[in-house]
């Protein structure tokens, strides 16, 4: 359980590991519509740092798959790091998803996703994973109690989950101090 | 087109092709100097064909749009003088993806391209210039730079063009030569093409590949269209200039790579029927708002220019419009800022534009019922909340969509859940919003005044709404849990010994507790007077009446406004009145505030003008100052007024207020003071005239204090007495 939680929090910082690592694919680039490949591509351009491009291929594969957990949880993963997503326009540094609306929709749609592949998910150490990625998304979006109230959901799961427990303390410290 | 053209006609005609040109896209003006080549200097040399073309062109060019008198080239731009290092200007129009910005020596930015224009008049070189106005009310920009020689003056007009669900800008540019004092001779251009990054562009899906220079290439497509071309990054153009001729030169710029390749088909109309149709549109667009007259012309563009910067700072997205804070390096959507840019906008009377940017808020809302454009800015939600009441309570009293409220009922209910779960978890904060963590403004995490304050401001406008759109259930219990919040936070100022902290749980920069009073009536007005905020208003002398940010020496142009307007509610006029005059001298040469800059270089860096709060915070003064619906249940006329607008008499038409449309007339003639208005349905409270006291109250009127006068509703006239206070 707790490697997975790892993994899945190191997922979503991946956001902060945005160096490319090859050239960056065209933007004019298409999901196949075949969802292991279109998997593969978006992991693919995940890793490079290219989250928002990464999406329509997150979402084909989600699509294509509509019954798979974990593939409602990338595409809330790759929507939430979109939103976060920065590049350089101009003199200045910008997000990728220019557009506040648009983030802000993508952000809206991450949380949905993650709803879902909760929903889907019946094992209990993969869904506490989940909630923990709800958690994360919550946090990051600035709403910290909302991010604590997912914590809880999944230490009812996992009550002894390091990983969570040491989230929950510090949650509980933002709440306490403000900050 | 133009340039497709342009290649065929290179091949065929040789050197007469830029004359042809010229009068196939209505640009007679100017004439070609190639690199290296002797200049051309008479059409005498002409065939006679060309001659007949070019004799006809100025005809295209100029029909039912004569050309410039040298009286209008030498005459000086209107609008303020410029106080800020570096000179600039934008290049605006309502609801275009992008804008120009106009520096220095005339140089033209479009973010990720520049032209630049040097020029020389008989040894003499262009001087430097300034920016303004050809006249009131119009959204073209001038600049003029006069030697002593000759005067160098361009008009820049906006273009807009439709593409899509966008509105695209491009810019018609014309510079002219005008000699002084009997000169002739020949004046000389040198048009320069050159990457840019003076201020950041949003990513764009646009891959237009662009040629930097000024002829279609192999690679793409020039972004700037001149009276002639060459196959380098420089035009070098050329004519003869003399008082009764000056020269001319005409250019079209695209704002973006898709325009580049429609320059030509935009050339086609010439510069001054594109300069009369964006002024027409402008007027048309600004026909139906509030009008002030107090004889200041110099005020009254003022409001002018303001209201450009606000419908300019905004993006058409098909039937949507989303307000941005700048067109240049803001170019997003912060609901902290559209929301003031509804309001004031809903002040001044451009409904249309003001109730779209507020329903494009409504588009931020969560699955949950949240509202936020930045994450951590907790404070979004109650300000989407408060930005529809501010539009649809004031004027004729438009229904309030289904749409909009059930978003603010779904609004609401999560601001209560969000509180609940502070009040499980930490008792300490109970009944406030949770901590935010804005990465902006207050630059700290915690519990922040301003997310209640706005929080509170947003259930009283759901609940207003709500009732007017017979949900009065749910505004029943939206008001309950407005009152019972507003008792939490006046328990929480009263603990604190009356201050009003940014933050409740730490040190943070002041932000929203200035939003205490004015607009979002989270505290009192004796609270806010217990408060002190208005102390800190007059840190910096010479810009008194504004506030700080950060340093001492950092001006800021909206932070201070709402305690301002404060200040009239809690009688201390004088500081409203400073902060108004700080914040018109404030403005660049087309009337563009800054966010803030430093006093004591009078730079900005990079954070360019015009900024859409700051605008609005103009407009909001002066508006709330002369007829305040800002709070309360009262209609405050003249609270806050200048001596000469009495003394000439003021008027303000087609005030939308909460109690209706209001015209209102005052007037001082001798000692008399008057007031005419429309009636409204509520008590209307009078404010005598700078430094007067009121002698004597007229049948009906009731005394509020010394300077002020209360008027039961329905009645629309009062004349008093006044003496010297």
């Amino acid at each position: 359980m707790q490697g997975r939680v790892i993994l899945a929090a190191g997922l979503l910082l991946l956001v902060a590991s945005c160096a490319p690592g090859g050239p960056s694919p065209p933007a004019t680039e298409r999901p196949s519509g075949v969802p292991q490949a279109d998997f593969a591509r978006a992991v693919a351009l995940q890793r490079q740092g290219e989250h928002a491009r990464s999406v329509p291929f997150f979402r084909s594969a989600a699509e294509g798959e509509p019954d798979v957990s974990g593939l409602h949880a990338e595409l809330a993963k790759a929507l939430h790091n979109a939103t976060l997503q920065m590049g350089f326009s101009g003199h200045g540094v910008r997000f990728a998803v220019a557009r506040s609306q648009d983030r802000a929709r993508m952000r809206n749609e991450a949380l949905a996703e993650i709803q879902r592949a909760i929903d889907l998910e019946g094992r209990p150490r993969e869904l506490s994973a989940l909630w923990l990625i709800r958690s994360r998304i919550f946090e990051q979006c600035g709403y910290v109690a909302d991010a604590r109230v997912c914590l809880e959901r999944g230490l009812e799961l996992e009550p002894g989950e390091p990983v969570l427990i040491a989230s929950a303390a510090r949650l509980d410290a933002r709440l306490r101090a403000g900050h | 087109m133009a340039a497709y053209i342009r290649d065929r006609l290179d091949v065929v005609r040789g050197k007469q092709r830029e004359e042809v040109l010229e009068g196939a896209v209505g640009m007679a003006y100017g004439e070609e100097m190639h690199p290296g080549s002797n200049l051309r200097s008479a059409g005498w040399r002409m065939p006679a064909l060309v001659i007949i073309a070019l004799s006809l062109a100025p005809c295209a060019a100029g029909c039912g749009a004569p050309r410039p008198s040298a009286d209008a080239a030498l005459r000086e731009p209107l609008g303020p003088s410029d106080p800020f290092t570096p000179r600039t200007a934008a290049l605006l129009w309502p609801g275009a993806t992008n804008a120009f910005l106009l520096t220095g020596r005339l140089r033209l930015s479009a973010g990720t391209f520049a032209v630049e224009w040097h020029g020389e008049f008989e040894g003499e070189p262009m001087p430097e210039g300034r920016f303004g106005r050809p006249r009131a009310g119009s959204p073209v920009v001038v600049w003029l730079a006069r030697g002593e020689r000759a005067v160098w003056r361009a008009t820049l007009v906006p273009v807009p063009v439709e593409d899509g669900d966008a509105t695209r800008l491009a810019a018609s540019v014309e510079l002219t030569v005008q000699p002084l004092a009997g000169t002739r001779g020949r004046a000389r251009l040198a048009c320069a093409i050159a990457p840019d990054s003076s201020f950041p562009v949003p990513a764009d899906g646009d891959a237009t590949p662009l040629a930097l220079a000024w002829r279609r290439t192999r690679d793409g497509v020039p972004p700037a269209l001149g009276p002639a071309s060459a196959d380098g990054a420089v035009l070098d153009l050329s004519s003869g200039a003399e008082p009764s001729r000056a020269a001319r030169w005409r250019f079209l710029i695209a704002g973006s790579p898709r325009l580049a390749a429609r320059l030509g088909e935009l050339a086609r109309q010439p510069h001054a029927a594109r300069l009369a149709a964006a002024e027409q549109e402008w007027a048309n667009t600004l026909a139906g708002s509030t009008r002030l007259s107090v004889g200041d012309p110099a005020l009254e563009q003022a409001v002018d220019e303001a209201l450009l910067a606000l419908v300019g700072c905004t993006e058409r997205d098909g039937l949507a419009l989303r307000g941005i804070g700048n067109p240049f390096q803001y170019r997003d959507t912060w609901i902290r800022d559209a929301a003031r840019q509804a309001s004031a906008l809903s002040q001044w009377g451009l409904a249309a534009p003001a109730s779209a940017i507020a329903a494009d808020l409504a588009g931020f809302q969560g699955e949950a019922g949240d509202l936020m454009s930045q994450p951590g800015q907790l404070d979004g939600t109650g300000q989407a909340m408060w930005a529809q009441a501010e539009v649809f309570s004031r004027g004729t009293g438009t229904a309030v969509p289904d749409s909009i409220a059930s978003m603010l009922a779904r609004a609401w209910r999560w601001c209560e859940r969000e509180r609940s779960l502070v009040r499980e978890r930490v008792p300490a904060y109970a009944g406030l919003m949770p901590p935010a963590d804005p990465r902006d403004n207050e630059l700290a995490a915690g519990y922040l005044f301003g997310t209640d304050a706005w929080t509170l401001a947003g259930y009283r406008s759901a609940a207003t709404l709500l009732e007017r759109a017979g949900a009065r259930a749910s505004a029943d219990s939206i008001r309950r849990s407005a009152d019972a919040y507003a008792d939490v936070l006046s328990a929480r100022i009263a603990r604190e010994r009356g201050m009003i902290p940014a933050c409740w749980s730490g040190p943070a920069r002041d932000w929203g507790n200035y939003a205490a009073l004015v607009p979002t009536g989270a505290i009192s007005l004796a609270e806010a007077g217990h408060a002190g905020l208005l102390s800190t208003l007059s840190r910096v002398a010479e810009a008194s009446g504004l506030a700080t940010y950060a340093t001492q020496d950092t001006v800021h142009l909206y932070l201070g406004s709402d305690l301002a307007v404060d200040a009239l509610l809690v009688g201390r006029a004088p500081a409203w009145r400073k902060a108004l005059g700080s914040c018109l001298a404030a403005r660049t040469g087309t009337g563009g505030l800054p966010e803030l800059f430093s006093w004591s270089t009078h730079g900005f860096g990079g954070n360019l003008p015009p900024h859409a709060t700051a605008a609005a915070a103009l407009l909001v003064l002066l508006r709330q100052g002369v007829a305040f619906d800002a709070l309360g249940d009262t209609l405050r006329l003249t609270l806050g007024t200048l001596g000469e607008w009495w003394k000439a008499g003021a008027n303000l038409e087609r005030a939308p207020t909460r109690w209706g449309v209001v015209d209102l007339a005052f007037h001082l003639d001798g000692a008399r003071a008057s007031w005419r208005w429309t009636p409204v349905p509520v008590w209307t409270e009078l404010t005598v005239p700078p430094d007067m006291v009121a002698d004597a109250v007229p049948d009906g009127v009731r005394r509020k204090d010394a300077h002020r006068l209360l008027v039961p509703p329905g009645r629309g006239q009062v004349e008093v007495t006044c003496r010297a206070e």
